[in-house]
């Protein structure tokens, strides 16, 4: 087993584990979509998952599952409309701030002008999303990550 | 300046002991690198959610928002909305997949899968820079108030002050690890949120809850009058610094996520359930972090 090159492999409570190492096998899809073995993934994760190597699960397989796909398909289906819509949002309030000037001075209410407002509905927006986010992740995400790390052999947590 | 120095000296001197004994007591505790470096990743989503409000009301958000309201009104409001968004550009595309690799740091997590010395190097680089400019504003602001409070005029005195603040959170830092740092900002976080609830209600108390009327005094009192209710004082008097102003809300929103002491946060959690958690409970103005998830 080769050591690390940056020293010290870090110390986890052993319960920690198998939340580390179904981490890394989402994290890796995320980061790039180069197959695992391609970059001497063995070397890395032996350290890194606080796990000896004979007992590391199998991330290939993880990642070559359907219910893998899945769940990245499902994750990925919320979150990048979620993110177009909240930029697009974003970027129509500052592009009216920079360039509207007499809309956005408009008195609704004594001195409340239409700028206030827009951003407070910023900040409304940004609530409601993170419901949102927190909702669907309890709801459809939670259990599908449980339900492969059972299946990769480590406990649910 | 009002308020007697002496008892000024004396309150900011009782905080740091207080706070200092916190971090000492937590730093006790550290006894592995994960512990020092992540808080071995056993802090609950609420403790972690409190720490990240307090990470993110900074002297950046608490005393230069709120001094750029004060100056430029209308344009001043306009910048805290680019922080405000970028929260969820941290929450939607970096939290459930950055966290549960088992690292300490951006640069750990980044050179995962990737030749180890250039993305570190890269990794270490932007850190340092982003810190370097960060601290610079912080210190100074800190030292300025810490001026203010002790009654320091003089350009050496300030200078000392600023160097002294310095000195005292490096040994903060030394002392307590991850896990004492993380106290100290859920103590901050909550004392600010206290006061600063406290301060609104007493405000909008004393202008009979309208605040149209607070508005209108703060206009009053403005050298440029009611402008500062529109957008434009500051960003918006010629076409450059309108396009200017763009960019600059461009960057506030996809660079604050990007901030290597907001996304270090990632690692002190046990599970990514645990991370979005943390990070739903800082939004907004009030503590969300009994969210039912």
């Amino acid at each position: 087993m080769s050591q690390p090159p940056y020293g010290q492999p870090p110390t986890m409570p052993l319960h920690n584990s198998p939340a580390g190492a179904f981490g890394q096998a989402l994290s890796e899809h995320s980061l790039s979509d180069h197959h695992l073995s391609e970059h001497g993934l063995s070397e890395h994760t032996g350290a890194l998952s606080g796990l000896p190597l004979d007992q590391q699960p199998d991330y290939l397989a993880i990642q070559a599952s359907p219910e893998f796909a899945d769940l990245r398909r499902r994750l990925r289906r919320f979150v990048f409309p979620m993110t177009v819509v909240f930029l697009g949002w974003y970027l129509a309030f500052v592009l009216l701030a920079a360039y509207a000037h007499s809309f956005m001075s408009y008195r609704l209410y004594g001195t409340i002008t239409v700028g206030l407002v827009l951003g407070a509905l910023q900040f409304v927006s940004t609530l409601v999303i993170t419901t949102w986010y927190v909702r669907f992740a309890r709801r459809r995400i939670d259990p599908r990550v449980t339900e492969i790390r059972r299946q990769a052999g480590l406990e649910a947590e | 300046m009002t308020g007697n120095p002496l008892i000024n000296t004396a309150v900011f001197v009782a905080f740091l002991l207080v706070t200092l004994f916190v971090v000492y007591r937590a730093g006790n505790r550290n006894s592995t690198t994960v512990d020092y470096y992540a808080a071995g990743r056993g802090l609950s989503g609420p403790q972690n959610g409190l720490a990240m409000a307090g990470d993110y009301l900074s002297a950046a958000s608490f005393l230069g928002i709120a001094g750029a309201i004060a100056i430029n009104g209308y344009d001043g409001f306009l910048y805290s909305i680019g922080f405000l968004v970028a929260w969820l550009v941290n929450l939607l595309l970096v939290g459930e997949l950055l966290r549960n690799t088992g690292r300490f740091t951006m640069g750990d997590v980044l050179s995962f899968r990737m030749r180890q010395r250039p993305v570190r190097a890269a990794a270490a680089t932007s850190t340092l820079a982003i810190s370097f400019f960060y601290m610079v504003a912080q210190m100074a602001g800190a030292g300025g108030l810490v001026a203010l409070l002790l009654n320091v005029h003089t350009r050496w005195g300030q200078a000392l002050v600023i160097i002294g603040v310095g000195l005292v959170m490096i040994f903060y830092v030394l002392v307590g690890g991850m896990r004492g740092t993380t106290f100290v900002q859920i103590i901050k976080a909550a004392l600010l949120m206290l006061t600063i609830t406290l301060i609104t209600v007493f405000l909008l108390g004393k202008f009979g809850f309208s605040i149209s009327a607070i508005m209108e005094q703060a206009a009053a009192h403005n050298p440029k009058g009611t402008a500062i209710l529109s957008p434009g004082v500051e960003y918006g008097k010629t076409d450059l610094s309108k396009l200017d102003f763009v960019s600059l809300s461009l960057a506030l929103v996809l660079g604050v996520a990007g901030l290597p002491h907001i996304l270090m946060r990632f690692y002190t959690v046990p599970n990514a359930r645990e991370a979005a958690d943390r990070w739903c409970g800082r939004p907004g103005r009030c503590p969300f972090s009994t969210w039912p998830r």
